[in-house]
């Protein structure tokens, strides 16, 4: 739990300790500290509190664990562990070329202006449809896998430029005329995770 | 026909704080239980539940001074010598 989160919480109390005194005693606002204490009780404080918890939940929502604890999700979270250095996904998360803790959202986040507000409705989205029962069968991309998610890291990488592969395609692949997943294709593959072996992480001693 | 007897102007205010205050702690708490519970869940309790009862309590107590500012006029006039009644 980082300070922030505690400060929140402890904020949080404060104001509904103080917002059910109130409720019991409404006649508290008949003194001018009264008024003040109303005030900061029932528009300050609550304002403040939401503002803090909507950051909280958004950081919350970028998560790995978050992304994770949502049933639908298992497969694609197991497939992470896929012993094998050719699936991207599996490549990026072992070797921590991209944060664990955020591992789908560093991938599944759209880099523009607005990218992150339109992840988040777009979560939402899942939410409601996982909770209601109407997500289509297999879970699916709404639109082809953007290049500007690799571009964002490999672009300017010397490995990524000067690779031999790589060189006809740098301005068709930056225009996204071409997908990197084309030849990268290997990715979550969730319908034959069974037959793929495991890594499991040794803990030194 | 009978006029409806009007209600304590007081009184409502002190209605609608009461109202608001119940609103603002009942949705702070539910934002207080979505804190520590990280689930696509909790971000939809957040949202559809602890935020929309905190900001109607906020909106309800920001009415309830507003209307309150506007009635000051015919509660001097009800006043013997047109003063205004200290709260």
């Amino acid at each position: 739990m980082t300070g922030f989160s505690l400060s929140l919480g402890l904020l949080a109390v404060a104001t509904i300790a103080v917002a059910a005194s109130i409720a019991r005693r409404p006649d508290a606002g008949a003194t001018v500290a009264g008024r003040v204490l109303v005030f900061l009780a029932l528009f300050v404080l609550p304002g403040l509190v939401l503002i803090g918890a909507a950051s909280r939940h958004y950081e919350q929502a970028k998560t790995t664990q978050f992304c994770i604890s949502c049933h639908a999700i298992d497969p694609f979270a197991e497939s992470l562990l896929i012993d094998d250095p050719r699936f991207l996904p599996a490549a990026h998360y072992q070797n921590k070329r991209i944060p664990a803790e955020r591992a789908c959202y560093t991938c599944h986040s759209d880099y523009t202006m607005f990218g992150d507000f339109d992840d988040k409705v777009r979560g939402v989205r899942h939410v409601w449809h996982n909770f209601w029962r109407t997500a289509s069968g297999p879970v699916e991309l709404y639109r082809p896998f953007p290049n500007t998610a690799c571009l964002r890291c490999h672009d300017g990488a010397r490995s990524y430029e000067e690779e031999a592969e790589h060189l006809p395609l740098l301005t068709d692949l930056r225009i996204g005329k071409k997908s990197c997943v084309m030849c990268h294709n290997l990715v979550h593959e969730v319908e034959k995770l069974d037959r793929f072996p495991r890594w499991r992480r040794e803990v030194p001693k | 026909m009978k006029s409806p007897r009007p209600r304590s102007l007081r009184y409502e205010f002190a209605g609608r704080l009461q109202v608001s205050a119940i609103l603002v702690a009942t949705g702070l708490g539910t934002t207080l239980a979505t804190f520590y519970w990280n689930h696509p869940l909790s971000l939809f309790v957040f949202l559809c539940i602890g935020s929309p009862l905190t900001g109607l309590g906020i909106v309800i107590y920001l009415w309830s001074i507003v209307t309150q500012r506007n009635d000051a006029p015919e509660r001097s006039r009800r006043t013997p010598g047109g003063h205004s009644n200290p709260r």
